[in-house]
């Protein structure tokens, strides 16, 4: 028999993290860490890099940070390909620019296509090629997606092109890594609350359209992700491969 | 793992054992494939409707597991080699790998998961 769900750990397994510093990157990070998980956390803000390294570290278990833009692929490839230990990458860092289609200005698009698709392909490949160099006889590779990836919504045109994008990288990349042992899945949240959708949360009219888009009837919250990428990085997952998790209380299911 | 928090006070989670078929055709398997099918639809009407009493419905959709059954399909060696073809990851399920996904969807970790499937087939169905 394999591992019960009771036996999920990560101790020993170090975890690569990009967007760590906020929101979903930084729950993963602190779950992961929970777990046993060595944490490697990429982000842009040294001081909140440096927080979550104090709450890491009173897990006991290793964290190092590293200060760079996802969009620097030579800075962010020269830091991979240096890695010793590598099991887990959370292909977290994400942006979205809500805008009505036909107001979608130029560089909104540009910004939005190369954090959501660009970013996360070249940290998938780069990763994934370290976990192969390392001889790993597994890993893991999370990409973070979204109900957008999966259905429409309004002033999200971009966002979901993008999100519909991980979702096709992600069963691609399952296919071709499967023989490395290599699994690679995505999680698809609903509109999470987090520090940076706070601000869309506390109008009224916007909670109300998702609480009523949400059979649940309920928030989807940073935890509520956590759980589902630490489940998704754990042998307790071992054979899922290719797919997502989707976490929306019901939002796609009508 | 991360706790739950601010759970309802009733609330409960179903989970409904689908499979792989429930999701893709498979030759010789048309009639499985209408019951996994049907019940992929009908864990979804489940969890939009019972929803407001905070239960959760959900799905399983394993590959093939190394079950009593199965071992007994598999004798067929040929029948064997093509179905673990269409595994990526080259290995059947274990049971466990459906049991901890089971108890992922009955805990509180999943307690805003509803409505859809958990699929546990070693990239089968994304090909």
């Amino acid at each position: 028999m394999g591992i019960f769900l009771k036996d999920i750990n990560l101790k020993g397994k170090t975890a690569l993290i990009t967007g760590a510093t906020k929101g979903l990157g930084r729950g993963a990070a602190e779950a992961i860490a929970e777990a046993g998980g060595n944490v490697i956390a990429i982000g842009r803000n040294q001081s909140e890099l440096n927080s979550l390294g104090k709450k890491i570290k009173k897990l006991k278990v290793n964290y190092t940070s590293f200060n760079c833009d996802v969009n620097n692929y030579n800075k962010i490839k020269s830091f991979i390909t240096k890695l010793k230990k590598l099991d887990i990458l959370v292909n977290n860092a994400g942006t979205n620019i809500p805008e009505n289609f036909l107001n979608v200005k130029k560089i909104s698009l540009d910004t939005i296509l190369n954090v959501n698709t660009k970013a996360v392909f070249n940290i998938a490949q780069l990763c994934a090629n370290q976990i192969i160099k390392l001889k790993k006889k597994q890993g893991s590779i999370i990409n973070i997606s979204s109900i957008f990836g999966l259905v429409a919504g309004q002033k999200r045109t971009v966002y979901s092109m993008t999100k519909f994008g991980v979702e096709g990288l992600t069963k691609g990349m399952a296919l071709d890594l499967a023989k490395y042992n290599i699994r690679v899945n995505s999680v698809c949240p609903n509109i999470v609350l987090t520090p940076r959708t706070k601000k869309y949360f506390d109008n009224k009219i916007y909670n109300k359209y998702v609480k009523d888009s949400t059979p649940i009837k309920k928030v989807v919250t940073i935890s509520d992700v956590a759980t589902s990428i630490t489940f998704l990085a754990s042998e307790a997952s071992s054979m899922i491969t290719g797919t997502s998790i989707v976490i929306d209380g019901g939002w796609t299911a009508k | 793992m991360v706790k739950a928090k601010n759970r309802k006070k009733i609330g409960g989670s179903i989970i409904h054992m689908s499979s792989q078929l429930g999701k893709v055709g498979c030759g010789g398997r048309n009639v499985y494939n209408m019951n996994k099918f049907g019940i992929e639809g009908l864990a979804r009407g489940m969890a939009v409707e019972l929803a407001e009493y905070n239960i959760r419905v959900n799905t399983v959709c394993p590959t093939f597991v190394e079950t009593p059954m199965v071992k007994k399909f598999f004798k067929n060696k040929k029948f064997k080699n093509q179905m673990l073809k269409n595994i990526p990851l080259g290995r059947v399920a274990k049971e466990s790998d459906v049991a901890t996904a089971v108890a992922f969807l009955a805990a509180d970790s999943s307690e805003m998961i509803t409505g859809t499937s958990l699929v546990v087939d070693g990239g089968w169905t994304a090909q």
